[in-house]
C-alpha cells in the first residue's frame, strides 16, 4: 500500500457514494484506475455497503397503527386549538399589544397638568404585559379624541425627535407611524426634557 | 470537503411539505396519508437504532405525535423527510441515552422478540446475502446488528440514513444539523469499522 492510498483511504467510501466535488473525485478516480489494492477494497466496502443497505426490514406489529390511532383520540384537532390564531391575523395579537403597551406608556409619561386624563372609566392598574392581551382599544381610541393633531406633525416621520412637540404625545397614532428606532429616540428625548423640566422646577 | 455542487430542493414543490401544510390548516386526511406513507419507514429506522422492534413503535408513534402537536407552527424550511428524519433521530439519541436504556447487545444468538416478531420479518432479498446456507446470512445479519448496536450513536444514525434510508449526504448533514464534511466522516468511520468488523464474512 502506497501513501497515496492511504491518502486516499478516507475519501472512498464518499467517493463511492458520489459526493466528492470534482476537484476532489478527479484524483481519487485516476489512482484508482491504476491501483489493484485500492480497487479491491473499492470492492469490499461495496459489498458492506450492500449488506447494510440490505438489512431486512422489520414491519410494525399489526396493531402498531390502531395503537397510534387511539394515542391520537387524546388529541385536539390542530383546527381545535386553544388559542391559535387564524393564519392571516397572526400578526394582530402581537401588533395591537405592543400598540396598547406603548399607548399606556405614552400617557404615563404626560404631565398631569399638561392634559387633562381623557374620560375613560378608570380601569385597574395591572402591569402592561398583563393588559397587553386583552387589548384596550377603548383607551388608544380615547387618547386623540381630545384635540385635532397640530398641523406641524402631518408629516410626522420627516421630523426628527427633537423637532417632534410634545403634543405628539397625544396622538398615538401618529406616533405609531414612526418607525420603532424612532419611537424609542423620541421617547428617549420627550423623557430627557422631561426630567430637565422637573430639575428646573425643582431649583426654582 | 467542499461543497458538493448540490442545489437543496425547494421544500415548497416536496409533497411531503404539502401534506404537511394542509396538516397545519387542519386537514385530518393529510395526516393519516403522511402517517402511512412515512411511518412504516421511521419504525424500520429507529429498530435498526435502538434494537428493539416494540420500542421503534413507541418512538414511531411519539415521533408522530410530536409532528401533529408542532403542525399550528410549522414552517417548511427543508424537505418533509429531512424534518422527519431530524425528529426521529432525536427521539432515538433520547432513548439511547436513557439510563434505563437496555442495550440489547444483538449478538451472533440474537433472535427477534418472539415467534411473530420472526415471521413478521421481511427480508428484502434473503439471496443478497452471500453464505453457504440461510444459516450463514442470519451469523452475518446478526453480526451486522451487533457492530451496528456498538457504533457511535451519531455514526450509527449518519450511516443507517445514508445507506437504508437513501438520503443524500446533504439531506442527512440537515437532519443530524451538522455539515457534509461531518456526515462524510461519520459514514467513512462508520463504514470502516463496519468492514473491519466483517472482515471474516468478506
Amino acid at each position: 500500500m502506497s501513501g497515496t492510498c492511504e491518502a486516499i483511504g478516507p475519501e472512498l467510501v464518499a467517493y463511492l457514494d458520489g459526493a466528492l466535488a470534482d476537484d476532489e473525485r478527479r484524483p481519487v478516480a485516476s489512482h484508482v484506475s491504476t491501483c489493484l489494492v485500492c480497487r479491491r477494497e473499492i470492492e469490499r466496502l461495496t459489498t458492506v455497503q450492500r449488506w447494510v443497505a440490505e438489512l431486512p426490514a422489520v414491519e410494525p406489529s399489526r396493531d402498531f397503527a390502531a395503537t397510534f390511532w387511539e394515542r391520537m383520540e387524546a388529541e385536539p384537532a390542530v383546527a381545535e386549538r386553544p388559542g391559535r390564531p387564524s393564519r392571516p391575523l397572526r400578526w394582530v395579537v402581537p401588533v395591537l399589544a405592543a400598540a396598547a403597551v406603548l399607548a399606556l406608556a405614552l400617557r404615563s409619561m404626560v404631565p398631569e397638568t399638561a392634559t387633562p386624563a381623557p374620560t375613560v372609566p378608570a380601569a385597574p392598574r395591572v402591569p402592561a404585559v398583563a393588559a397587553a392581551p386583552r387589548i384596550e382599544r377603548p383607551q388608544i381610541a380615547a387618547v386623540p379624541a381630545a384635540k385635532p393633531a397640530p398641523a406641524q406633525l402631518a408629516n410626522v416621520e420627516d421630523l426628527k425627535p427633537e423637532d417632534l412637540p410634545p403634543e405628539l404625545l397625544d396622538h398615538p397614532e401618529l406616533f405609531l407611524r414612526l418607525p420603532v428606532v424612532r419611537r424609542l429616540e423620541t421617547l428617549e428625548h420627550i423623557d430627557a426634557v422631561k426630567r430637565e423640566q422637573q430639575s428646573e422646577d425643582g431649583a426654582g | 470537503m467542499k461543497r458538493l455542487d448540490v442545489t437543496p430542493p425547494d421544500p415548497a414543490s416536496d409533497p411531503g411539505v404539502q401534506l404537511m401544510l394542509r396538516v397545519r390548516d387542519g386537514d385530518a386526511d393529510a395526516f393519516r396519508e403522511l402517517f402511512e406513507k412515512h411511518s412504516r419507514a421511521i419504525v424500520n429506522f429507529a429498530y435498526h437504532f435502538v434494537g428493539s422492534r416494540p420500542r421503534a413503535e413507541e418512538i414511531a408513534q411519539d415521533v408522530f405525535l410530536q409532528i401533529y402537536r408542532a403542525a399550528p407552527r410549522y414552517e417548511p424550511t427543508a424537505k418533509f423527510t429531512t424534518w422527519l428524519y431530524r425528529i426521529a433521530t432525536n427521539a432515538c439519541l433520547n432513548e439511547v441515552r436513557r439510563p434505563e436504556h437496555r442495550h440489547p447487545k444483538r449478538s451472533l444468538e440474537y433472535q427477534p422478540d418472539d415467534e411473530r416478531e420472526r415471521a413478521e420479518i421481511a427480508y428484502a432479498d434473503p439471496t443478497a446475502i452471500p453464505g453457504d446456507s440461510a444459516l450463514a446470512g442470519r451469523q452475518l445479519e446478526a453480526k451486522i446488528n451487533a457492530v451496528l448496536d456498538d457504533l457511535p450513536p451519531n455514526q450509527r444514525a449518519a450511516l443507517l440514513m445514508s445507506r437504508v434510508d437513501g438520503m443524500s449526504y446533504l439531506e442527512v448533514a440537515e437532519a443530524l444539523d451538522t455539515t457534509e464534511s461531518a456526515v462524510k466522516s461519520l459514514v467513512f468511520r462508520a463504514t470502516a469499522t463496519m468492514r473491519k468488523e466483517l472482515a471474516e464474512f468478506l
